[in-house]
């Protein structure tokens, strides 16, 4: 089921995190259901590491958090806050620009 | 997830020198990941055993999300982020103190020696208060 490569991976959760959280405020198990759907399942992670990666964007300010009831269920709902959609960005200019290389030099590699 | 693996993971959040306060978050949230797996499968027809499998297999290996959360610096404890600096306070301390014999200075030697065990015992009192507030 894990099938992540923390090496390479390294940024990846955080930006889906962000660009999801930053669209709509969702609890977890939500956001790795997310997750799942925006990646077409080409992200696959052991869900339980996605609240390590939540608790260390709330603590340094990219992420606020609050329990809310819906349903009968209370639930730890997260939102990005302005400083993590700040993040989102810069995290998204670095992806945007690493993949443009990769996609660069793949081409040239097949030709 | 039964209680005795979400106990299993938030002591072992904690002595991976996770704060109290997310050991206790992450043990929460995670038993109700699980629930929300459990129910998804349950819906879908799954037996209740087979839920409950699914659920443990998708939350994935605690030792996992134990350095998952370890390797963040932000949700260390107090305690777990001074500790390498007590401990090189006090390797740099046993470097820097002259031993009187050496070097002939009593006074020398107390005022360095003092100031070095008040520096060490002061961020170990930190570090008690640390573990008092969780």
């Amino acid at each position: 089921m894990a099938q992540s490569n923390p090496p390479f991976m390294s940024g990846v959760p955080e930006l889906l995190v962000l660009r999801l959280l930053a669209r709509k405020e969702m609890y977890g198990y939500e956001l790795v259901k997310a997750i799942r759907v925006v990646s077409e399942e080409s992200i696959r992670l052991g869900e339980g590491v996605v609240y390590p990666a939540l608790h260390a964007l709330e603590r340094s300010g990219a992420l606020r958090s609050r329990r809310k009831t819906v349903n009968g269920r209370a639930r730890v709902y997260y939102r990005a806050t302005a400083k993590g959609r700040k993040r989102l960005a810069q995290l998204t200019g670095e992806w945007k620009r690493v993949s443009g290389g990769i996609r660069a030099a793949l081409g040239t590699g097949d030709a | 997830m039964p209680d005795s693996a979400l106990s299993r993971i938030e002591r072992d959040l904690r002595r991976a020198g996770v704060a109290h306060r997310y050991a206790r978050r992450a043990a929460l949230e995670l038993r109700e990941h699980c629930q929300d797996i459990e129910a998804d499968a349950l819906a879908r027809g799954c037996p209740p055993d087979a839920a409950a499998r699914e659920a443990l297999r998708r939350i994935g290996q605690v030792e996992d999300i134990v350095a998952a959360a370890a390797a963040r610096r932000e949700l260390r404890s107090l305690l777990a982020r001074l500790a390498p600096a007590a401990a090189s306070l006090h390797a740099w301390r046993l470097r820097h103190t002259p031993s009187p014999a050496a070097r002939g200075s009593w006074l020398r030697w107390s005022v360095a020696a003092g100031g070095g065990a008040t520096a060490t015992l002061t961020l170990l009192a930190a570090m008690q208060i640390s573990l008092s507030l969780g």
